[in-house]
């Protein structure tokens, strides 16, 4: 059974399509990181997914139900923005929690507090916007959920909090709790996610386990003298999957025999050539990009 | 969820005795300094005496309903700032909505802990008005009279009346709760007054007294002498049909604020 089911969604603002027959399933303790531009439909879907905007088609499942409120004593959201009540104290929102869940831990949420160094007595309008975030994130992780949906939830946080975060992450999800998340910064989502879902103007476009899209891909990057160079039949070399041309710069995404391709290259007469592995900023630039192809989807 | 709304009506009711305490005594205080520093002056005011004023002789009675019914107006103000309780969640991306609460009884909840709110101001603003008659040494000529209770049960049910409406008004809102409090009262006290305006035209007044049907200080006002005082409607409808009109109201439009809410996107 998959935590987190998302079946066939679509979600319409009049002509426009803000998500479209988005399918995907998020298994159990699985960490998937949400990835897009701005206005590709991820808060769009976390939305859908906890009931705050009704969808125009489509199915959602939790922990293998439909959402009710008792789905929220064991679901914890983050959302994009800090939404706390300004006028109230980092202890009251605690207390808030307390009253609210039968699951909250205060010893875990008196952890977290130290460890984001949160003053209980300060109401959350005198907190800068990460430690507002920091708030947010403690109280979420106080109720020990089984499913997380976060949605940029290291926004505004300084490196050190942002790591802290991304370990609170990688706990839960070792715990065997699952975790939707999202974020522009892509070291983040590839250092705690082992799955990644890519939205690209409302349709997924690239979805899989993070290890198997990396697989053997390679970038062979070469550096001419000028613009004014031919790759010649490369881009037809069913080895190549996609090729970039950036001014003076060539950059070949690479499904197989790398130091191949690289050795062609050098015959073109360029400064130089060099071979990397595939990072996840690489595959998100290369599913989202208007020439990218959509061959990853599945 | 309720702990929000309590701490919320907990601090709207600390301000509001703060400040209906201080107007009141204020006033209580000018009174009393001038009933114990009276002069009565001749001779184009070079020559003044001290003179002995007191309230004990100048009225025989207070009527209880004229004292229930100004504390009626003044606890409006408190139920108008807590009106807008549901609209205050609507732009928290969805804080309220992800908890493991129906949203139904959340909302139950906040105009629960409103109404038991209004409810104590309302007990309290009493309070401080007998206070200040004691004070002034006029709280033993208050009587009892027999339209003090439909004067507080009109009192009560239009100011829970305009809650529900502004409830009704915000609960879609994403924002701007406090603007339509604040535009309320001038919006049902010109209401109130266009009524009786003339000049305007039939269809002018046709129009006025349909609007008016939903405000609550048409429903609620007291007039009489100090042997007699009444609740009074504008359209003339006896005590009980305005009492029952602005409850019914209330709970019809917090019923349907509730709907509302319940299908708020956010």
């Amino acid at each position: 059974m998959n935590t987190i089911s998302i079946r066939n969604f679509t979600k319409r603002y009049g002509e426009q399509v803000a998500v479209d027959a988005l399918n995907l399933d998020v298994e159990p303790g699985t960490v998937c990181g949400l990835l897009g531009p701005n206005g590709s439909g991820k808060t769009t879907t976390f939305k859908s997914l906890l009931g705050l905007i009704r969808p125009t088609t489509g199915e959602f499942t939790i922990e293998g139900k439909p959402l009710t409120p008792a789905t929220f004593e064991t679901l914890a959201y983050v959302p994009e923005r800090a939404t706390l009540y300004e006028w109230m104290t980092v202890a009251q929102h605690f207390e808030l929690y307390r009253r609210t869940y039968a699951r909250f831990d205060p010893a875990r949420a008196a952890e977290l507090g130290a460890l984001f160094k949160l003053d209980s007595r300060k109401k959350t309008k005198r907190l800068s916007k990460g430690q507002q975030t920091a708030v947010q994130i403690a109280l979420a992780f106080s109720i020990r959920p089984n499913v997380f949906v976060l949605d940029e939830p290291a926004s505004g946080l300084d490196p050190i909090f942002q790591r802290a975060v991304l370990d609170l992450i990688i706990d839960a999800a070792a715990g065997g709790a699952t975790v939707l998340f999202s974020s522009h910064q892509i070291g983040q989502v590839e250092r705690a996610a082992n799955r990644v879902a890519i939205l690209k103007g409302g349709k997924l476009v690239l979805d899989g386990d993070l290890d198997t899209l990396k697989g053997d891909q390679k970038i062979v990057e070469a550096v001419f003298d000028s613009e004014a160079y031919s790759v010649n039949g490369l881009a037809s070399d069913p080895r190549i999957r996609r090729i970039d041309r950036n001014g003076r710069i060539l950059r070949a995404y690479v499904k197989s025999g790398a130091p191949e391709i690289a050795h062609e290259l050098e015959g073109l007469g360029p400064k130089a050539v060099s071979i990397y592995d595939l990072s996840l900023e690489d595959i998100f630039l290369g599913a989202v990009s208007d020439s990218a192809a959509t061959n990853g989807t599945h | 969820m309720g702990f929000v709304e309590y701490l919320r009506a907990r601090h709207a009711l600390l301000v509001y005795a703060i400040v209906v305490g201080a107007v009141v005594a204020f006033i209580t205080g000018s009174v009393d300094y001038g009933i114990h520093n009276a002069r009565h002056c001749t001779d184009s005011g070079r020559l003044c005496v001290p003179m002995h004023v007191s309230l004990a002789g100048g009225t025989s009675k207070i009527l209880l309903g004229i004292v229930l019914g100004s504390a009626s107006f003044v606890t409006m103000i408190l139920a108008t700032t807590l009106a807008a309780s549901l609209n205050k969640e609507n732009g928290r991306g969805g804080f309220a909505f992800t908890k493991p609460l129906a949203r139904e009884r959340v909302a139950l909840t906040y105009m629960g802990i409103d109404f038991v709110t209004i409810l104590i101001a309302y007990a309290y603003t009493v309070a401080v008005c007998f206070a200040a008659l004691a004070v002034l040494g006029i709280a033993g000529k208050v009587v009892a009279d027999p339209n003090a209770a439909p004067i507080a049960a009109g009192g009560l049910g239009a100011a829970t009346m305009w809650y529900g409406l502004i409830q009704v008004a915000t609960a879609l809102r994403i924002s701007g709760g406090g603007l339509v409090i604040g535009l309320s009262w001038p919006l049902f006290i010109l209401a109130r007054g266009a009524y009786s305006i003339g000049f305007f035209g039939a269809g002018f007044h046709a129009v006025v007294a349909a609007l008016d049907h939903l405000n609550p200080l048409a429903y609620f006002a007291f007039t009489g002498h100090p042997d007699e005082v009444h609740l009074v409607s504008l359209f003339g409808y006896s005590a009980t049909t305005c009492i029952a009109a602005t409850w019914i109201i209330a709970i019809v439009a917090c019923v349907v604020a509730i709907g509302e809410w319940k299908q708020l996107e956010v």
